[in-house]
């Protein structure tokens, strides 16, 4: 659906901007920064980055956390890193239709920013949000416009020099969006924000900052979509997430990715003193999705919660790592994640509480459920504890199975035909995650595609 | 076995911690490479199928990177360590044939007492060779056999090759490979068919040289609807150097057999104790670990069954208990390559003054085996703040008809539990200690009694002084 009107005649831009990953050199990066009108110490970020990034291999298998995931075919010296700009929207109905049936209408959000390739195309905002001081740009007017905020909070939480992706992503970061909440500010719709791409071959580096100050409250949606334009398509994301004292955010996260996208993730959020974060997870889409979701709870009273569901199909490649860290005591984490798999679908769940020395009365839960739908699918799941405190309660369960004999023999005694009574069942295991997206118009579309893969 | 017999860390330099001044009639120079394993073989007169086995593992040995997860095995100095020390040139058929000051040790463990009590047969290993090796005659009588492992490759080569490094080859692991390099004592146990050993088989290992590595390789074959309980315990003195233990233990289940194979681990806090051990079961046969980890510097122990045909089962029990300066890395591994298979696995780990006890685990369901059912129950307890405690399960699961679950908790005493032990007027230590031991009793309960009543006294004992 990421098609724009005006598709780009060339793929290979002129003359100083970089084309492809693989001739890329300082300049290039360079001229990234310049294009983007950034201020020197976004684009010495990039330099020191991409500079990083140099040095850094690609993990490999003998990286505990990439054993059971192998990129080593991933031909990244051919991947487009960038295009000629998509022009701006004027609105949403400016938009590609794909796009719009994906936005819904205008009163389920206060804001939508859509993101298609490495623009910022549309950046559509509820008059409310300016009163009431919230901001929701482009990371490079940010930093014009307010480069305080900027400087505070990108690259805070996810350092570029954690990994070859993080450095990349830094370095050739496309358009990122920032989102900051001031302290007793309210957002009562969410603030939407689409990342769409539609150029093949091309590697998109998307960046989402969200930060609430304290007392603040928001709802957030992120969503990835493409169409499955032709050739390879790679995404390298980092999401930074800051929930302030006693602040409260929602946010929803949806891989809606066509099957060609390969995925490398990073989202991490910070959690403060009475603070709650409360985190919905759906992945659907891509090739190969390597994710990290990580929750730090680093304040006396702080609350994370994550509900995530996953349904492969196919030859899908889902890889998630979660981590609920509880760094002080006193904090709660939750984490349910659910998945089910067709075809040869292959899942791996890897998740880790860890709980710091001196971090007592925490409490954390994490359980990881998986119906295997077919006898070519495989699921992997590893949930492990790493506890430093003695006062505490962590609990853990995983489990593998199937959809319940007992359950569909009772459906199908009551006249249901297999398929539809397992569908029902499936569709009932996913139904607490997905009562949780907080767009009535995106829930209905998860719940169809979901329907739809356990159908098939 | 005598009261002492099994105390964990209270009072392990008296009962345990002595060393005894013996002039062994053979030790190889420090350090490893070819001439050292070559003559490891010569000195034990062996074909020469067995002497390149060996010195083909030294090669996987060097090859073999250090594992780079689990304890730090980055501080052992491979070149310090003597590989093959012989106490004495004749192994005792009685005790009486014992060299006196090698029996004292035995007779302060309290081994020839517990032989006459409860055990079928006894094999004792000090350092690198057996001392003493004696079954019931009436076992012998039925086809029973019951070696040291050197032994049965000399008296049985045909059945031992047939089986040796079957289970585990030398190029599975860095340690295996040493293993095999550079093998020394064990056991061996063969029995026949339908023949059902009523009383367990218990060896003892006693390290008792500084610098020693001891490397026994254990090999046990149980033919078709038989069984047998195989008992191992282990000591050593207290060094101020690093000792390292690193076994082999294979094991043949056969149709409708089956094994259970206890393992009371309690070497000093000097010992590196890397031990890789591994069943197959076939058909409609069960093997089971108990496996109670309790002394060690490091330990990395993950007895395994491999479900080979249908109707096998897998059952695993390990207790890890973690004291100051210690680090059990425990668990075990189910890997259900058979339709109709098993398991059961049941950990409970206690971390104490600084030490660090876990669980490490696999279930693997393999392309094709389908109906496998497997829960795996994980509990963990800290004794204070300055522990720390490990879970890592791994579920491989590539068959969709199957019904695999893990649950693991981590928790302190319950305040509650303690309260209400209190108020009957039960000391807190005493409380503590009872609450502990009815943690680990699901595993106690299936010790032969002997060791679970120990086992009980000695987790009061551990108890004592440790909470308030």
């Amino acid at each position: 659906m990421a098609r724009t009107e005006n598709p780009a005649t060339t793929l290979e831009p002129a003359s100083a901007l970089p084309g492809r990953l693989g001739g890329l050199t300082d300049a290039g990066v360079s001229a990234l920064a310049a294009r983007a009108e950034e201020p020197a110490f976004l684009a010495e970020r990039r330099a020191r980055a991409w500079a990083f990034s140099q040095k850094t291999p690609f993990p490999t298998r003998l990286e505990e956390l990439w054993r059971r995931t192998d990129i080593s075919g991933l031909k990244w010296d051919a991947l487009l890193i960038d295009r000629e700009s998509h022009p701006v929207a004027r609105s949403v109905a400016d938009l590609p239709a794909e796009l719009r049936a994906e936005i819904g209408p205008a009163d389920e959000r206060s804001a939508l920013v859509v993101v298609l390739d490495a623009d910022v195309v549309l950046l559509d905002r509820d008059g409310s949000l300016a009163r009431a001081g919230v901001t929701v740009l482009s990371i490079a007017q940010a930093a014009r416009e307010k480069p305080e905020l900027v400087q505070r909070l990108v690259g805070a939480s996810v350092r570029y020099d954690e990994s070859r992706f993080t450095a990349l992503n830094a370095a050739l970061r496309s358009e990122g969006v920032l989102i900051h909440v001031p302290a007793g500010a309210v957002v009562e719709k969410p603030i939407r924000v689409l990342i769409a791409r539609g150029t093949p071959d091309l590697a998109i580096f998307p960046h989402l900052v969200v930060a609430l100050e304290k007392g603040a409250k928001a709802t957030v949606i992120e969503e990835y979509v493409s169409s499955g334009e032709p050739g390879v398509a790679v995404v390298v994301p980092v999401t930074e997430i800051t929930v302030g004292e006693a602040a409260d955010l929602h946010l929803a996260t949806l891989n809606h990715w066509a099957g060609n996208v390969y995925h490398f993730g990073v989202e991490r959020a910070r959690i403060g003193r009475d603070a709650r974060f409360h985190w919905t997870f759906a992945a659907l889409g891509g090739k190969l999705v390597k994710s990290d979701m990580e929750l730090h709870l680093e304040g006396e009273g702080a609350e994370g919660k994550f509900s995530g569901c996953y349904f492969g199909n196919e030859s899908q490649h889902f890889d998630f790592h979660t981590f609920q860290n509880h760094v002080v005591g006193n904090t709660t984490s939750d984490l349910l994640f659910k998945g089910a798999l067709r075809g040869r679908a292959r899942t791996i769940y890897q998740g880790l509480i860890r709980v710091h020395k001196n971090a007592q009365r925490s409490d954390a839960y994490q359980a990881n459920r998986n119906l295997i739908l077919s006898d070519k699918a495989r699921a992997d799941s590893i949930p492990s504890l790493e506890i430093e405190a003695n006062d505490v309660r962590c609990t853990h369960g995983a489990t593998v199975g199937q959809v319940d004999d007992e359950q569909l023999f009772y459906l199908m005694a009551r006249g249901l035909a297999k398929p539809d009574a397992e569908r029902l069942i499936i569709s009932g295991f996913f139904e607490p995650v997905l009562e949780r997206i907080p767009s009535p118009t995106l829930r209905a579309l998860v719940t169809e595609a979901m329907d739809q893969k356990a159908g098939r | 076995m005598t009261e002492q017999s099994l105390d964990i860390r209270e009072g392990y330099k008296e009962k345990y911690g002595f060393h005894d001044d013996i002039a062994p009639v053979f030790k190889s120079r420090r350090g490893l490479d070819k001439d050292v394993v070559s003559e490891i073989s010569a000195m034990k007169g062996e074909p020469a199928w067995m002497r390149d086995f060996r010195l083909k593992a030294l090669e996987q040995f060097e090859k073999k990177p250090l594992p780079n997860w689990g304890g730090n095995v980055g501080e052992i100095d491979f070149q310090n360590i003597f590989y093959y020390l012989k106490p004495t040139d004749e192994q005792g058929k009685n005790w009486d044939d014992v060299p006196a000051d090698i029996k004292r040790t035995f007779d302060k463990l309290g081994i020839p007492e517990a032989e006459q009590k409860f055990l079928s047969g006894v094999g004792a290993q000090y350092d690198s060779e057996t001392v003493y090796h004696k079954i019931k005659e009436d076992l012998a009588n039925k086809g029973v056999i019951f070696l040291d492992t050197g032994s049965a490759l000399e008296q049985h080569p045909e059945l031992f090759k047939q089986y040796f490094g079957t289970i585990i080859p030398p190029s599975d692991n860095k340690f295996a490979a040493l293993n095999s390099a550079v093998w020394s004592g064990g056991s061996f146990i063969y029995v026949p068919k339908g023949v059902k050993v009523d009383l367990p088989l218990q060896a003892y290992f006693r390290i008792n040289a500084q610098n020693m590595g001891q490397f026994e390789r254990t090999l046990i074959i149980v033919d078709e609807g038989a069984f047998v309980h195989y008992v191992e315990g282990c000591t050593a003195p207290i060094y101020a150097s690093d000792s390292l233990h690193a076994a082999v233990v294979e094991i043949i289940v056969k149709k409708g057999a089956r094994c259970r194979y206890t393992t009371i681990q309690n070497w000093s806090n000097n010992v590196f104790n890397l031990v890789t051990k591994r069943a197959a079961a076939y058909q409609d046969a069960t093997m089971e670990w108990v496996d109670a980890n309790l002394g060690s510097k490091l330990t990395m122990n993950y007895p395994s069954v491999y479900m080979m045909e249908p109707g096998a089962h897998a059952e695993i029990l390990s207790i890890a208990f973690a004291g100051k300066g210690q680090h059990q890395d425990a668990g075990g591994k189910c890997v259900h390559a058979a339709s109709n298979t098993t398991s059961n696995v049941v950990s409970k780990s206690i971390s104490k003054d600084g030490g660090r006890a876990g669980y490490r685990g696999l279930v693997k369901v393999a392309k094709g085996a389908i109906n496998c059912k497997s829960t795996v129950r994980c509990d963990a307890l800290l004794l204070d703040e300055d522990s720390r405690s490990d879970t890592y399960p791994y579920m491989e699961i590539e068959e969709d008809k199957v019904s695999i679950g893990h649950e693991a908790t981590v928790s302190k005493i319950g305040d509650e539990q303690l309260f209400y032990l209190m108020s009957r007027g039960i000391p807190e230590a005493e409380a503590a200690g009872m609450i502990v031991s009815g943690f680990i009793e699901p595993i106690t309960k299936e010790l032969p009694m002997e060791y679970a009543v120990e086992m009980n006294r000695l987790i009061q004992l551990q108890m004592e002084g440790s909470v308030g």
